[in-house]
């Protein structure tokens, strides 16, 4: 049915779509209502599990747990949540567990502002658990991309066989658009469960569940490989190429607006619907995949382009990552603070291309009480 | 010619159930439609905010940073965002382009002052030029209070600029219970767990 639809139950419903069958999670805004209306939905359904765990540390192993056992699993936060799960996303990417992590970014760090939106959790995304691995990411910018691309994290995780993330903001989150979801889950694939259930053990395809390096195959099959360098290179490379193939099916992203004009702009989330106005000027690449980068994909478009400017609401992260990538200057205009306008977009782009910092001017102290804009306007 | 509105009061206002139930309609009429909600945990006497935007064609930025429309319903209202035709509730410490007193008007002609928000919507569906029919607002409404909420939009709806001038002089100030309530702590009563989850707009909110 076609109806006003929330950022936070798309993704709720595309996780459904995709055939998830377990939840736990620990409440934390701007991601609660996923939680909430994941409790909704299993005391209705006996054979959808949910969990409230004590915190976002026990979500996280018991999404892992889940995966084990067999059930598409899944769990929603925010960026402090987050960085708790990053233990036991790192052991997902160690051990292989198809499972996928929603993070509904707010200002950090820390508490910071929990009502403001904000994108600081992209690098935290790529590197924030231990060692090396390569996530799989997708940001969407809408309510049904939510959706979609909450199907398409929940089928990268089978098929690359690791925690993949959906990226999301307050704003999206708490954005309802008018949208038909049985019209898009009819229209969606999705791919089977790849794994059985630990303890099915199927012939040749041993699996391994301490976390720490083990030989799989071979005379050695079983035992530690905890001092073998050759080992970790061949298993770290099966899990990069691997996650690479993976992504390369999801390659997705919008290159839009004005495609003619001599400015580039990178922006995504809700920042690229807070930007729309800007169509007529500048030419977007929205990145949808947001890990790994889409290194190639930018490089080609920005060819076209006398100057790339990163519009994102943190310090310039995605930016870090597309200049090493293009080897040429991006320039950062960055939304802080939750201040996520046109106002502010068009501020930023002006100083940035006359040639100055894209830094806001430092506010002076306030002289007298202020009063809070919870949607970041003002 | 998208239509952009910004409502901003305080939790127990109903301001969330406006601009749902204004959001349900629109969506029913066919229009493209964005409501944006403000923090998820909003409670009673703490900020509450929310942005609909309407169209015939796809809104792509559903923030609103200049309202065509804007309804406040409290002095602890939070938006500094300006707005072309401000709306308040009379009695406020900020008056607007128009004062109408919802909250008394709700008392006086439905028993409670709460039905000032369906009110105070029925004068937005006037001022944004939104048809008055009677079955898809039911459609769009919850079960409860059907007939009351229904009544009083139709009320708000049928204010004339003359009706809303003479109640600014005569009414006493009208300020909404919850109004006085946005010094009360914040967070007494938690937004957060089953009870606190947002419900499907249009289905589960009680407005009455």
């Amino acid at each position: 049915m076609r109806r006003l639809t929330q950022g936070n139950e798309a993704v709720f419903r595309g996780a459904i779509a995709a055939g998830a069958g377990y939840y736990a999670g620990y409440p934390i805004s701007p991601s609660t209502e996923i939680l909430n209306i994941a409790s909704g939905w299993a005391a209705e359904r006996p054979e959808f599990c949910f969990l409230q765990a004590e915190d976002e540390i026990a979500s996280a192993n018991a999404v892992i747990g889940a995966s084990l056992a067999g059930a598409k699993s899944f769990t929603a936060t925010s960026g402090p949540g987050f960085s708790l799960m990053q233990e036991a996303i790192g052991y997902a990417q160690k051990v292989g567990v198809p499972s996928v992590f929603v993070d509904v970014q707010r200002v950090g760090p820390a508490t910071g502002m929990p009502t403001m939106p904000g994108q600081g959790d992209i690098m935290q995304v790529r590197y924030g658990s231990t060692g090396d691995y390569s996530p799989i990411a997708f940001y969407p910018n809408g309510v049904e991309e939510a959706f979609r691309v909450t199907v398409d994290a929940f089928n990268a995780a089978e098929e690359s066989l690791s925690p993949v993330v959906v990226l999301s903001d307050t704003f999206v989150a708490h954005l309802n658009e008018v949208v038909d979801l049985d019209e898009v889950a009819a229209s969606v694939k999705v791919v089977p469960r790849s794994l059985a259930p630990l303890g099915k053990h199927e012939p040749g395809k041993p699996r391994f569940f301490a976390g720490v390096l083990m030989y799989e195959h071979g005379p050695n099959a079983g035992e530690p490989a905890t001092a073998d360098a050759d080992e970790y290179i061949r298993q770290f490379y099966a899990a990069k190429q691997r996650h690479a193939e993976v992504a390369g099916r999801y390659a997705l992203y919008e290159h839009g607006w004005n495609v003619d004009a001599k400015v580039l702009v990178i922006c995504y989330g809700i920042v690229s619907r807070v930007a729309a106005p800007l169509a007529p000027d500048y030419a977007l690449f929205r990145p949808i995949r947001i890990h790994p980068l889409l290194a190639e994909e930018i490089s080609a478009f920005a060819d076209r382009y006398e100057q790339i400017v990163c519009l994102e609401a943190n310090d310039g992260q995605y930016a870090d990552m597309v200049e090493l990538a293009i080897h040429r200057e991006v320039k950062r205009v960055p939304l802080l603070g939750g201040r996520i306008s046109l106002e502010a977009v068009r501020a930023g782009l002006d100083r940035v291309l006359a040639g100055g910092s894209g830094d806001p001017p430092i506010p002076p102290p306030a002289a007298k009480p202020v009063e809070r804009s919870p949607l970041g306007i003002g | 010619m998208a239509t952009r509105i910004a409502l901003d009061g305080v939790g127990g206002q109903g301001v969330r159930v406006i601009a749902g139930v204004l959001g349900a309609l629109l969506a029913r009429m066919g229009k493209q439609v964005t409501v944006l909600f403000d923090y998820d945990s909003s409670v009673r006497g703490s900020m509450s905010d929310a942005f609909v935007i309407f169209d015939d064609a796809p809104i792509a930025n559903p923030v609103v940073e200049e309202a065509d429309i804007m309804l406040k319903l409290a002095d602890k209202g939070h938006l500094r965002i300006s707005g072309r035709k401000v709306v308040t509730d009379l009695g406020l410490g900020r008056s607007g382009d128009e004062q109408i007193p919802f909250a008394a008007l709700g008392s006086e002609h439905l028993g409670k002052e709460l039905f000032g928000n369906m009110i105070a919507l029925g004068r937005l569906l006037r001022l944004a030029e939104i048809e008055f029919n009677d079955a898809s607002i039911r459609e769009s409404l919850p079960r409860r209070y059907q007939d009351e909420n229904v009544a009083a939009i139709r009320y708000g709806y049928e204010l004339t600029p003359e009706e809303i001038a003479r109640l600014a002089e005569a009414a006493p100030p009208s300020r909404f219970e919850m109004n006085d309530a946005a010094t009360a702590p914040h967070h007494r009563e938690t937004g957060i767990g089953p009870g606190g989850a947002v419900a499907p707009i249009g289905e589960a909110a009680e407005t009455g």
